[in-house]
């Protein structure tokens, strides 16, 4: 084994207590982001949704388009309505998990991590291809754990979501299930 | 085939309107493996029996093949358990029948090995390969455990058998529990055709045939204690259709209780009774085989979708001195359950799946729970009742991470893939075998390289000594007269094969010892 970095946690010891603290005030951030957007009490869901709201939906939909790397000729994220889709997953999950993903979609789309990660202070829905690219890859190699667990979250609920759905079966070439008919 | 009738004797949530107060011999928690066959023996014994699932209970008709609808209805937490760091994907069962209901349909017994070494390590006594032989023989007759026919091995697997054949490294046919399988491959969706011989379609119609009453939709919120006896069972009755509890409560009071909740959800009833654990071992030294994946392009069509999956195996690696072992077995792989583990994101998340007709795939399963320096998983509750599951990572699991990845680059290489792709976070592409060194230099961090585990164990281990044991070798908790804990999370390390007729052995033996002594 060669590897520089701790093989445990990928990190050292004394970053780890530094990244630490770096992690909550990130989560007080993100709190403190959430309370700016939702003053005193949560929005509506955006009308056919039962648990997002407009913004946390758009930016759902921009990382969405991103991670699945929607090109001419394959459907788009909205196409097969992946923000229906996890917004009905979260529908079935408990409050908490609602109000975590919530905030880790305002965290995300915060100008102020994209100057932690130093890719741009612009807002995650508001930058261009190249740099909501450099955001994600941020955030899935960053060094700060918060980061990877969050990115993971987002890809996995894109994925999951959109290549459940029949409509994105033919740009893979997945037939679909056999007939047994 | 089994013409899809329904168990009788089972009542769905949706049909208990009020409160319940039930009476009963033996109240079961739990419908998969462990449950559903200590079910059939006490109740084919004369026992009054009552099973208390909080999954669905969902036949053939609605297994139409769709990952949309299998997902999120037939696995725990709507296949979205992890560590709470999320590093570790969780796939578990949840309806009725369990794990079996969506399991890949591998059969194997307990290595000797792993047998010897509870009772050496860990005080296990009389759990020895001659006393469950009687409950093995049965239970592969009644399940229709055989093994594959050459015909049978897809693609996917052929790229394991022939990989593993050049290299020179050992491997086998695995045996499945399925009768006139037609290989549709959609095992992990519920088996489309009721070939798999799972608990809702075996052990579950048995008991029931002998008076075994299963709730479906009941979950079962604490246990009450008076001295050294529990005393009934509380279950949420659940609205299916939201996941919340619906209203009304369903109370059995029993003469005997047994969890069969499995790993995680077993130790997790257990804290959140409040009984007494006095070393605080529940819900510790929680086991995974925690499951690498490697991906591999070839110039032909694999699909690796269609065909049973799991036909070859390998346990060349199982046994590695001082390090941790690992065996090989071939996964199915859908368009979603590719989509949520392939790593990366954007353009190379989406080459990846454009190339998903001619990728196979490998799965090493690490075995767990044999070295000193490794502690587990541990379960326990974050804020609003949440599940709260941490793994430990020591030097050892990284080491292990690393050879197992690089062995199954090595066997798709062998087997003529055009490049290999790991799940690293970026993923790495991997040509030739200077490329394969490439692997000891990325990151084996959490959220750093997709981890996943469909086999949990662990967490009420078995044993003689109560300071490193919840049951004793009858599976009977240490400090309780009438409580038994009969499923995945007695084991006291991992198995070094897959579960399920481990499980099913094992709690055969119980309930029947159980059973005999009334
Ligand atoms: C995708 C997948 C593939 C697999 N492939 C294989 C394979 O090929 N071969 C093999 O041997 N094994 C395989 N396994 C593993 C195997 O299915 C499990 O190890 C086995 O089912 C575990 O049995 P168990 O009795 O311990 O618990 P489970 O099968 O998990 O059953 C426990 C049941 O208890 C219920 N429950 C939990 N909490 C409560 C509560 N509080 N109240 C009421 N009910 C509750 C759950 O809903 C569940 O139905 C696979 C598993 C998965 C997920």
């Amino acid at each position: 084994m060669v590897s520089r970095e701790d093989p445990v946690s990928g990190i050292t010891r004394r970053q780890l207590v530094r990244r630490g603290i770096v992690g909550s005030l990130l989560f007080a951030a993100a709190g403190a982001t959430a309370a700016f957007w939702w003053p005193t009490r949560r929005r509506r869901p955006r009308p056919g949704l039962r648990v997002l709201d407009e913004r946390e939906a758009a930016i759902l939909s921009a990382v969405a388009d991103t991670v699945l790397a929607i090109e001419p000729g394959v459907p788009s994220a909205d196409a097969v309505d992946v923000v229906g889709r996890v917004d009905a997953l979260l529908a079935r999950s408990p409050g908490d998990v609602q109000r975590e993903f919530a905030r880790l979609l305002h965290l995300f789309e915060n100008g102020t991590t994209g100057l932690i990660t130093a890719t741009g202070w612009t807002s995650f829905t508001a930058a261009a291809p190249a740099s909501r690219e450099a955001r994600l890859r941020a955030w899935q190699t960053s060094r700060i754990s918060l980061f990877r667990t969050g990115f993971q979250a987002m890809k996995r609920l894109c994925g999951a979501c959109y290549y459940s759905s029949p409509v994105s079966w033919a740009a893979i070439g997945y037939p679909g299930p056999p007939d047994l008919a | 085939m089994s013409a899809g009738a329904e168990i009788p004797n089972l009542v769905r949530g949706r049909d208990i309107g009020a409160d319940r107060i039930l009476d009963a011999d033996v109240a079961i928690v739990g419908s998969g493996p462990g449950g559903s066959i200590a079910a059939y023996r006490l109740a084919a014994a004369g026992a009054r029996v009552v099973v208390l699932e909080e999954g669905g209970y969902h036949t053939r008709p609605e297994f139409r093949m769709q990952e949309e609808w299998s997902y999120p209805t037939l696995y725990q937490d709507h296949a979205n358990r992890a560590t709470d760091d999320l590093s570790i994907t969780v796939l578990q069962g949840r309806s009725v029948g369990g794990g079996t209901t969506v399991n890949w349909t591998t059969s194997l017994r307990t290595p000797p090995t792993t047998l010897d070494f509870w009772k050496r390590a860990r005080r296990v006594e009389g759990v020895t390969a001659e006393a469950l032989a009687p409950h093995w023989d049965e239970v592969e007759r009644r399940l229709n455990v055989h093994t594959p026919e050459e015909g049978e091995i897809n693609e996917n697997n052929r790229a394991l058998l022939d990989g593993a054949k050049r290299l020179g490294y050992g491997f086998e046919l695995l045996p499945r529990n399925v009768s006139d399988c037609v290989l549709t491959g959609m095992c992990g969706l519920g088996c489309p055709v009721d070939a798999k011989q799972a608990m809702h379609l075996t052990y579950l119609p048995d008991a029931a045939a002998h008076g075994a009453v299963i709730f479906a939709n009941c979950r079962v919120r604490r246990l009450t204690r008076r001295g050294r006896r529990v005393t009934e069972a509380a279950a949420d009755v659940l609205d299916e259709s939201r996941d919340r509890p619906a209203g009304p409560t369903l109370t059995v009071r029993a003469r005997t209780f047994i969890l069969s909740a499995g790993a995680i959800n077993t130790p997790r009833l257990l804290q959140r009774s409040g009984l007494p654990d006095p070393y605080r071992i529940v819900g510790r030294r929680t086991w995974l085989h925690p499951t690498l994946a490697s991906a591999a392009h070839f110039d032909r069509k694999i699909e690796p979708y269609f065909g049973a999956p799991q036909t070859v195996g390998s346990h060349h690696f199982a046994i590695r001195p001082g390090r941790i072992g690992f065996f090989l077995e071939t996964p199915p792989a859908q368009p979603m359950l590719a989509g949520l583990a392939h790593a990366g994101f954007g353009p190379e998340h989406r080459r990846a799946m454009k190339e998903l007709p001619n990728t196979a795939v490998l799965i090493a399963l690490l075995i767990d729970g044999f070295l000193d320096e490794e502690h587990g998983g541990t379960v326990g509750e974050r804020g609003g009742g949440r599940l709260s599951f941490r793994y430990d990572r020591g030097p050892a699991l990284a080491e292990a991470m690393r050879e197992a990845m690089k062995t199954m680059a090595r066997i798709h290489l062998a087997a003529g893939a055009r490049e290999v792709v790991t799940f690293h976070e970026p993923p790495l592409r991997l040509r030739t075998e200077r490329d394969v060194a490439r692997i000891d230099e990325a990151s084996v961090a959490p959220n750093r390289c997709g981890v996943f585990t469909a086999h949990q164990m662990g967490g009420a281990p078995m044993g003689e000594d109560p300071g490193i044991a919840v049951v004793d070798s009858r599976l009977k908790h240490h400090f309780f007269d009438n409580l038994y804990v009969m499923d995945g999370s007695v084991f006291p390390t991992s198995l070094g094969v897959n579960p399920q007729i481990s499980i099913l052995g094992l709690s055969s033996l119980a309930a029947s010892a159980l059973a005999k002594a009334g």
